[in-house]
């Protein structure tokens, strides 16, 4: 039996390395998101013509469909949307604890992120709090992890 | 009164169901179950094989967890001789997307019966099993590039991502989906073919259970089983050629919103299910205090609070309340999951559920019969899938 109260004081750190989790695959579309992690820039395809955040990317924009897109940094920062305490392998590789979440980014409504959270206390964890990216390096490929906003930045 | 345009309406019957063994483990291969579900439905029926002019299935050979046997597999061995309609959908808006294209072959005359099967071994050990979640093993392409690495490939996190947002807007507590566990298990007990029949839960029990992704617990999981269900369905015209009572399709929702993908969803409180019933409720005159029982779907206990209110049978943020109460249980307001659910009865995919409808109806559904049910609610789905039908006599 294992109860969410076990996890309160668990301290999520960056993933340890050498990764042993899934390692995503670049194509067409995704390929500048990918490459931008890679290079620690958070890049969002935009569409080039009326401006709306797309992600994941697409080749061309829902709202306009203007085929102009382009992927455009942006600041990083967000909030949770919803989080979850995963206590099982469910990825292979991936072992638990670790929490799943949804980051919506500042730049536009429910322009959300998958993503993981680390460098946080998972009691402190909460909907509607203020993240900020973190640059995880997993050898072969970079994931866009989250982290509480620091002071400093 | 109905606003849109259904032609399916009283146009398509269920002429026949059949279960196979379902049981944790029983050896046996997909097909092996399928057939015997298969058959089991042909003989329900009055009808024979030779009957069956189409064949659906959802989802095809894939290659992931939930593969069943393909369909060239079933065409071949039920024997079929003339095959005008045969369908097999790779993805598409849930479980029942077979249904739906059986239901829509039919009245478009495409064919006049056909057979839809959902066969599932247990499968939880191939889930943690490296190289065998449909991540493709250690490489993630496509949409999954974008969950896999981040240890969301399929299954719990994501339905826990969805319940942990609800429970965020609209105050839902472990007790709530408690109810829905509770409610499901008790109705086990009054179905022999339930996987928990003869294992009760109490409250206190259902709250000890191991934390899978929070909030979800072990038990607001579905039963993993070995088992497969078949539906036949045919033309109204071939009513008066079946075994038992028909059960017509009266109305029917296939529509997912946005997207079908889980992480793309802008409003994940609402699931796909609001759209299914703005769609079925559409077609049909009847309206959700009208419906005597309710098959929602509970592939996770947060699914069904979310179908419960998608369908309008409560409010938003009511169905955990409701369900406290009781009004849920056979004897309450609106029963539900009778034959024990998929977390009371075992996972059968959304097959179960319609089966279940259609004993319902028909009044063969032994102790846990809802007297006089004449319109019933079927479903399958979470998240943006989302199938519904309106059943009735």
């Amino acid at each position: 039996m294992t109860s969410l109260d076990l996890f309160m004081d668990v301290h999520l750190d960056v993933p340890a390395m050498p990764w042993t989790g899934p390692v995503p695959i670049p194509d067409i579309d995704s390929a500048a998101f990918w490459e931008g992690l890679s290079q620690h820039r958070l890049l969002i395809m935009r569409c080039d013509e009326c401006g709306f955040w797309i992600h994941t990317p697409l080749a061309g924009c829902p709202r306009c469909l203007s085929s102009n897109v382009s992927a455009q940094e942006v600041s990083g920062r967000g909030v949770i949307y919803s989080f979850t305490v995963v206590n099982r392998e469910f990825a292979p590789g991936i072992k638990p604890p670790y929490v799943a979440a949804y980051v919506d980014l500042v730049e536009q409504d429910a322009l959300r992120l998958l993503t993981n959270m680390v460098n946080v206390r998972i009691g402190d964890l909460h909907i509607g709090m203020p993240v900020q990216v973190r640059f995880c390096d997993i050898g072969e490929a970079t994931l866009a992890m989250f982290e509480p906003v620091t002071e400093e930045k | 009164m109905t606003t849109r345009k259904n032609p399916i309406r009283r146009e398509v019957i269920i002429s026949g169901v059949g279960y196979s063994q379902i049981a944790r483990s029983t050896g046996r291969s997909e097909g092996s179950l399928a057939l015997e579900a298969c058959k089991n439905a042909i003989s329900d029926s009055g009808l024979t094989v030779d009957d069956i002019d189409g064949i659906a299935v959802w989802p095809d050979r894939i290659s992931s967890v939930f593969e069943g046997p393909s369909i060239a597999y079933m065409q071949r061995a039920l024997g079929l001789k003339q095959t005008r309609y045969w369908q097999a959908f790779g993805t598409g808006p849930a479980q029942l997307s077979s249904v739906v294209g059986a239901i829509h072959a039919i009245v478009s005359g495409a064919a006049e019966t056909v057979i839809c099967y959902r066969a599932h071994l247990r499968q939880e050990q191939r889930f943690y099993v490296a190289g065998s979640t449909g991540t493709g093993g250690m490489l993630a392409s496509g949409d999954l590039a974008f969950k896999a690495p981040y240890g969301v490939p399929a299954g719990s996190p994501r339905w826990a991502l969805w319940a942990q947002r609800h429970a965020y807007e609209y105050g839902t507590t472990d007790e709530h989906r408690g109810a829905l566990v509770l409610t499901c298990r008790e109705h086990a007990q009054l179905n022999p073919r339930a996987i928990w029949n003869g294992t009760p839960l109490t409250m206190d029990q259902y709250l000890e259970a191991d934390l899978i992704s929070s909030p979800l617990r072990i038990l607001d999981c579905d039963m993993p089983v070995d088992g497969a269900v078949a539906l036949i369905f045919s033309s109204a015209d071939r009513a008066p050629d079946l075994r038992g009572k028909p059960v017509y399709v009266e109305s029917m929702g296939h529509a997912t919103g946005p997207t079908i993908d889980f992480d793309c969803w802008p409003d994940v409180t609402k699931m796909g299910a609001w759209y299914a019933g703005q769609e079925m409720w559409a077609g049909t005159d009847l309206k959700p205090k009208d419906v005597d029982v309710a098959q929602v779907y509970d592939g996770f206990s947060s699914l069904a609070i979310g179908w419960l209110e998608d369908l309008g049978f409560v409010g938003k943020g009511e169905a955990g309340d409701w369900l406290v109460e009781g009004n849920g249980k056979l004897g309450g307001q609106m029963p539900i999951c009778t034959d024990g659910g998929q977390l009371g009865g075992g996972r059968l995919h959304g097959f179960g559920k319609v089966a279940e409808t259609v004993l319902q109806l028909r009044g063969e559904a032994g102790e846990r019969q809802v007297e006089g049910a004449e319109v019933a609610l079927t479903c399958a789905g979470g998240g943006p899938l989302a199938t519904s039908i309106i059943l009735t006599l």
